[in-house]
């Protein structure tokens, strides 16, 4: 076989390494951007506001969550889910509903979202405790999906009020 | 005498190491992307198992080579693929050891279930090299692909 002929081959196997290592190395930057910027989004519970039906004894619990997005990316939030306690006890589990996504500007600074924690019957003896002692220590434990493009991952939020 | 056939061997090592380097570079990256960037996944993965198996197949000496190449780009291309898209676990961008375990799971399912696309490439690999060296086509002029490279 003449060398020409060698040569060619090997050097379409050295182009098509390259070519692929530059997708690969391309790809592996914007998947790890993508990454970062919904990792620096901070998530702190800002206030937990209470409603209580005595006679019915149902409670429903809001949670507003402060999002802070730092970076340049456009991050959108797609729901969560979490628990909330009292006073060291299990309330109820959590909720945030979004919808089809509500899109979280990039830099913002103060967007907040709500969840509603339903309290069932059984825990609402908890909540009536705390009330009538006016002892109030909340935690939460909440998961946030958000996405990007086509990467959905989920932040943990832990708070204490 | 010697020297020339130790000379052979290695650049027959060399070449054999070129092939599944640059093979299982392709498919990882064309992987990588469809799972990064919102492409059609199936077509994109399906062309790439053939495309490398195509590769394999004509720059394999046998048939043997051919099957043992194929599997070696899976396996390689299998923990290029887990790496890059766990990367984020990697730099420690996702610290939280839940959330990291959760991902690093997902990210070898998601390889795992990639490299069912790559099957079709090791029968490629077999069929092409068996019509190349085996069957001695009149295109490989009654020689084996290597001889005729390195010959």
């Amino acid at each position: 076989m003449p060398r020409s002929s060698l040569r060619i081959r090997i050097l379409l196997l050295l182009a098509l390494a390259v070519l692929s290592a530059y997708f690969l190395a391309s790809s592996a930057s914007h998947y790890v951007e993508v990454y970062r910027a919904i990792y620096s989004v901070k998530v702190s519970v800002l206030s937990i506001i209470y409603n209580v039906d005595f006679g019915k004894r149902v409670g429903r619990v809001n949670i507003i969550i402060k999002i802070e997005n730092p970076s340049n990316r456009e991050v959108e939030f797609i729901g969560g889910e979490g628990k909330i306690y009292l006073n060291g006890k299990y309330l109820g589990s959590l909720m945030f509903y979004a919808g089809e996504g509500v899109p979280v500007p990039p830099k913002a600074i103060n967007f907040t979202i709500t969840g509603i924690a339903s309290i069932p019957d059984p825990y609402f003896r908890i909540l009536e405790y705390a009330i009538d002692k006016g002892e109030f220590n909340w935690l939460v434990e909440a998961w946030i999906h958000f996405k990007i493009d086509i990467h959905v991952t989920i932040v943990k939020c832990y708070g204490e009020l | 005498m010697v020297n020339y056939e130790v000379y052979l061997l290695k650049l027959d090592l060399m070449r054999l190491i070129a092939v599944i380097f640059s093979t299982c570079l392709f498919v990882s990256s064309a992987y990588v992307y469809v799972h990064v960037y919102s492409a059609p996944a199936l077509p994109i993965k399906v062309m790439a198992g053939l495309f490398c198996g195509f590769i394999i197949g004509f720059y394999s000496k046998d048939m043997k080579e051919a099957i043992i190449s194929s599997f070696t780009v899976m396996v390689l291309a299998l923990i290029l693929i887990v790496f890059t898209l766990s990367l984020p676990v990697v730099l420690g961008i996702i610290s939280e050891p839940g959330l990291a375990n959760l991902f690093i799971i997902s990210t070898i399912k998601t390889g795992i279930s990639d490299m069912i696309f790559m099957f079709p490439s090791i029968i490629v690999s077999t069929i092409l090299s068996y019509l190349l060296t085996e069957r001695k086509l009149p295109s490989s002029r009654g020689k084996s692909l290597n001889a005729v490279i390195f010959n």
